[in-house]
C-alpha cells in the first residue's frame, strides 16, 4: 500500500477534536456569561464610514441642546453643508443631521424626533436637504436601516451576519461588538488619508456640528448613468409623514442638492422644477429653496457631493436664502 | 483558490476523503490523485494556464530523461541550457516582457524618438515564478548529478504541481520532494497533529495579524501620506504583514503536506531576530535564498574568488532575486539594496551582547528600509517617503494608528518570542493535550472572528 496509516489512532484523534470543540464552546460560554453580567460595556460601533455616520448622528440628535435650525437629509446634506460656517455667517445656531441616502424618511424622522425632544429652545426651522438621486431610489438599504434602528435603541449592535449558525454557537457577535466598539478602524482610500480612522471621523463630526467633507476628486469620465430624476408616490407619502412630525411652530424648508453640469441636459432644470412643484403641492412643504440645481464639475468631489471649497460657497448661498425667508426675524 | 477561503476548505475535505480511501491503493493512484487535484486547484485561477504548467513540467521531465542518458558533457550542457532558456523564457514572456518593453519605450521617448516596442496583452499566471524555478532546479540537479531523473511522468507532474506549495512555495528541491512521491508514506497521529497545528498557525498569522495590518499599510502607501512617523510605522506594519502573510502561507502549505504524509522544507526561521544581513537571508524565504545561493551565487564563484568578486557576486545574486519578485523598479532597487548591504557587512560577525544588539538594530534598519523600497508603488514615492522620513509632524489620528499597530504587533511579538524561547515548530505544540487544545481553540476562535469568506490574497501570489 502507498499510504501506511497503521499508526493512525482514530480514537486519539477524535478525542483531540472533541477537546478542541469543547474549548471553543467554553470560550463562547464565557463570553455569553460576560455579556449577561454586563462585563463588556456597551460601546459605539465604528466599523466603517457608514456606521460611524449613522451612530454619530443618532448621538448628536440625542445630545445637542442648543440649535435653532436643523439640517437633515442624505449624504449631500452631510457633505455639502458646513454647519460651522452657516452659524458664523447667519448667527443662527445650526446642527447638521445629514446621514446617508441608504436610509429613508422614516429614519430621518426618528432623528428629528430625537433632536426636537432634546433641544432646549424651540427649533424654528428644519431644512431638508436631499439629492435628486435619493428621491428616485426605490428602496433603502435594509442593513443600514437595521443598524440605524439598533443605534437609536441604544443597542449599537454591529449586525454581523445575523442568523449565521457559527456566529450564534461561538457568540462571535459579543466579541465583535466589544472589539470593534473599542478599536479604531482605518478608513479606506481618500477618506483614510483625510480622516485617518473611524474614531477620527467621529471626532470630526462632533467638532464640526455634524458636517463632514468628502475628500475624493470628481472624475466626469467615471460618472455616467441617466439623469431622469423623478419622485415616487411612496416617497411623497413618506415625506408627508415626515412633515407631520414637526412641531407646530417649526417650518420645513426643502433644498434639492446640485449635480455636476456636465451630467445635465437642456431638460434638467424643468425636470427638477416639476419635482419641486410636486413635492410642494402634495407634501405641503413651507418653503422650497431656489438654490442652483447644477454647478460646474470642478466644484464636485463625487456626483452627489461638493468639494471642500465649493461647500463653503454653497453654505453661504444657503445662508442667504434662509435669511431672506425672514423666519428668524419674526 | 485561496487557502483562507471557504471554497478551499470544501476542496480540501473532498480531496482528503479521496486521498485516504482511493489514495491508499498504490503509489500511482495516490500521485495521480495529487496531480488531478493540483491541476483542478490551479485551474480555479485560470484553467488556460494549466497548459503552461503542464508544458513546463513536460519539457523538464523530457530534459531530465535525456540528461540522464547523455554521456557527452557538451550535449548535457546544451540540454540544461534548453531547460534554462525554456523556463526563463516563459517567465520573461509572462512576467517581464511588458516591463522591459515599457521601460525601453520610455527611454526612447526621453531620447526624442517614438515608441517602438509593443505591449502584449497578457496576464501573469499565478505562481509562475515558483513552479518554473522548482522545475528548473530539477533539471540543473540532474545535470549536476545531484539527483537521478524521474522516469515516471506522474510523480514528476506531482512534484511540480503539488498544490500545497504550487502558487507560493516553498520552492522545493528535487532531492527532498521527489523521493517522497516515489516511496510509500507512513501517516501517523503525529503527522496529522503537527500538520493541523501548522495550518492553524498559518491561518492565524494570515487572517488575524497580516489582514488586520494590511489596512494600516494601505492607508499610508496607497494614499502617499507624507508624515515621517507614520511612514516609519507603516513600514514596520508592512514588515510584520509581509512576514505573517508569507510565512503563514508556508506554514499552511507545510501543514497540508504533513497531513498528506509529506515533509516540505522550512521557509522562515525567525528572520527578525537576525543580527546580520547575511543571517537574515539565511532565515527569510529560505527556499528562494538557498535556490539563488546554489544555482546563481556559487556558480558565479561565491566567496572563493576574492573580495571584490564576492561583492560583485552578492550584488548580482540579490539583483536577480529582486527581479524575481516582480517586474518593477522598486524590486530592482530592493534587490540592489540588499546586495550592497550584504557586500558591505559580509565580514560583520557579532560575538558579544553589545555587538549583537547593535547588529540586530542595524540589520532591522537595512531590512525595513528594504521593505519601504519593496512596498512603494513608484520611484517618486520612494524618493518622497525617503525624504520625508525625518519630517516630524503627527496627524491627529497618530494615536489610533499606533494603538492598532501595537495591538496586532504585540500578538506577532508574542508568537515570535514564544518560538524563540521554546524552539518549537509552532507555539504550544509541545504542551500537554489539554493546554494545546486550548491554545488551538483560541487561535481558531480568532481566525473565525476575522475570517473573510472570500479570502484575501496572499502578497506573494503576485510573484
Amino acid at each position: 500500500m502507498s499510504l501506511n496509516t497503521n499508526n493512525l489512532n482514530i480514537k486519539k484523534l477524535t478525542f483531540r477534536v472533541i477537546l478542541m470543540i469543547f474549548n471553543l464552546l467554553i470560550i463562547s460560554l464565557m463570553l455569553r456569561l460576560g455579556a449577561y453580567l454586563e462585563l463588556f460595556s456597551k460601546s459605539k460601533s465604528t466599523l466603517d464610514i457608514d456606521r460611524v455616520i449613522i451612530s454619530n448622528k443618532v448621538e448628536l440628535s440625542k445630545n445637542e441642546k442648543n440649535t435653532d435650525i436643523i439640517f437633515i437629509g442624505d449624504s449631500s446634506c452631510l457633505m455639502n453643508i458646513n454647519a460651522d460656517k452657516f452659524t458664523d455667517i447667519s448667527a443662527i445656531e445650526s446642527l447638521n443631521l445629514g446621514t446617508l441616502s441608504y436610509l429613508d424618511f422614516e429614519s430621518y424622522g426618528a432623528l428629528l424626533t430625537n433632536a426636537i425632544n432634546t433641544i432646549d429652545s424651540k427649533v424654528t426651522l428644519i431644512c431638508l436637504i436631499i439629492h435628486p438621486e435619493f428621491l428616485r431610489r426605490a428602496e433603502p438599504s435594509e442593513s443600514h436601516i437595521e443598524f440605524f434602528k439598533s443605534c437609536n435603541k441604544n443597542e449599537y449592535t454591529l449586525n454581523f451576519s445575523e442568523g449565521n449558525y457559527l456566529n450564534n454557537v461561538l457568540s462571535l457577535n459579543i466579541f465583535k461588538d466589544a472589539f470593534y466598539g473599542k478599536t479604531p478602524i482605518p478608513l479606506e482610500g481618500r477618506f483614510g488619508k483625510y480622516y485617518g480612522f473611524t474614531s477620527s471621523l467621529n471626532d470630526y463630526l462632533n467638532t464640526h456640528r455634524g458636517s463632514a467633507i468628502d475628500p475624493r476628486e470628481f472624475s466626469p469620465k467615471s460618472h455616467h448613468g441617466n439623469i431622469l430624476y423623478r419622485i415616487t408616490d411612496r416617497k411623497i407619502e413618506q415625506l408627508i409623514k415626515f412633515k407631520a412630525l414637526l412641531p407646530s411652530q417649526c417650518k420645513l424648508v426643502l433644498c434639492l442638492s446640485p449635480i455636476p453640469d456636465i451630467l445635465t441636459d437642456e431638460n434638467y432644470i424643468d425636470a427638477i422644477a416639476t419635482i419641486k412643484n410636486k413635492i410642494k403641492k402634495k407634501a405641503r412643504i413651507d418653503y422650497v429653496l431656489s438654490m442652483p440645481v447644477s454647478l460646474p464639475s470642478k466644484y464636485f468631489s463625487t456626483k452627489t457631493h461638493l468639494n471642500s471649497t465649493a461647500r463653503l460657497f454653497y453654505t453661504e448661498a444657503l445662508s442667504r436664502e434662509i435669511t431672506d425667508l425672514n423666519i428668524f426675524k419674526k | 483558490m485561496l487557502f483562507n477561503s471557504t471554497s478551499f476548505l470544501i476542496f480540501f475535505f473532498i480531496f482528503i476523503g479521496l486521498y485516504f480511501t482511493y489514495g491508499r491503493r498504490n503509489i500511482t493512484t495516490r500521485n495521480l490523485l495529487i496531480v488531478i487535484s493540483s491541476y483542478i486547484f490551479y485551474s480555479f485561477w485560470d484553467w488556460r494556464f494549466t497548459f503552461l504548467l503542464l508544458s513546463s513540467s513536460l519539457i523538464d521531465f523530457k530534459i531530465g530523461c535525456l540528461l540522464q542518458n547523455e554521456k557527452v558533457q557538451s550535449k548535457r550542457k546544451n540540454l540544461v541550457i534548453v531547460s534554462v532558456f525554456c523556463n526563463l523564457g516563459v517567465l520573461f514572456l509572462f512576467k517581464y516582457f511588458n516591463f522591459f518593453s515599457e521601460s525601453l519605450n520610455e527611454l526612447l521617448i526621453n531620447l526624442g524618438a517614438s515608441k517602438f516596442f509593443p505591449q502584449a496583452k497578457i496576464i501573469l499566471p499565478v505562481g509562475i515564478s515558483f513552479y518554473t524555478f522548482q522545475s528548473l532546479g530539477y533539471a540543473i540537479d540532474v545535470y549536476r548529478k545531484k539527483t537521478t531523473c524521474v522516469d515516471k511522468l506522474v510523480p514528476f507532474l506531482a512534484y511540480v504541481s503539488f498544490f500545497p506549495q504550487l502558487v507560493a512555495g516553498p520552492i522545493e528541491r528535487s532531492t527532498n520532494l521527489i523521493p517522497q512521491f516515489l516511496s510509500s508514506r507512513k501517516i501517523s497521529n503525529e503527522f496529522i497533529y503537527i500538520g493541523f497545528n501548522l495550518i492553524i498557525l498559518g491561518l492565524f498569522k494570515k487572517v488575524v495579524i497580516a489582514d488586520n495590518l494590511a489596512p494600516l499599510v494601505d492607508m499610508v502607501y496607497g494614499q502617499n501620506i507624507n508624515t515621517g512617523p507614520i511612514i516609519l510605522f507603516a513600514t514596520i506594519a508592512f514588515g510584520i504583514q509581509i512576514y505573517c502573510d508569507f510565512s503563514g502561507y508556508s506554514d499552511i502549505a507545510r501543514g497540508i503536506a504533513y497531513i498528506l504524509g509529506f515533509k516540505l522544507m522550512i521557509n522562515f526561521n525567525l528572520p527578525y531576530f537576525s543580527t546580520t544581513p547575511k543571517e537574515f537571508w539565511r532565515r527569510w524565504h529560505i527556499s528562494l535564498s538557498s535556490w539563488f545561493r546554489d544555482y546563481v551565487y556559487i556558480p558565479l564563484g561565491g566567496n572563493k574568488t576574492g573580495k571584490s568578486k564576492t561583492m560583485r557576486n552578492l550584488v548580482i545574486t540579490m539583483l536577480l532575486a529582486g527581479i524575481w519578485h516582480g517586474a518593477g523598479w522598486n524590486f530592482i532597487l530592493w534587490g540592489l539594496w540588499h546586495g550592497l548591504m550584504l557586500s558591505l557587512f559580509s565580514n560583520f560577525e557579532p560575538k558579544n551582547f553589545v555587538t549583537k544588539t547593535l547588529g540586530w538594530f542595524l540589520t532591522m534598519i537595512i531590512v525595513f528600509y528594504g521593505w519601504l523600497l519593496f512596498r512603494c508603488n513608484s520611484i517618486e514615492q520612494i524618493v518622497n517617503f525617503t525624504l520625508n522620513f525625518g519630517a516630524n509632524n503627527f496627524p491627529n489620528w497618530f494615536n489610533d494608528y499606533l494603538f492598532t499597530l501595537l495591538l496586532f504587533g504585540l500578538v506577532f511579538f508574542i508568537l515570535q518570542l514564544w518560538k524563540k524561547i521554546t524552539s518549537e515548530l509552532c507555539p504550544a505544540i509541545n504542551l500537554n493535550i489539554f493546554l494545546n487544545s486550548l491554545v488551538v481553540a483560541i487561535k481558531i476562535y480568532l481566525i473565525v472572528l476575522f475570517w473573510d469568506s472570500n479570502g484575501s490574497h496572499f502578497i506573494y501570489f503576485q510573484f
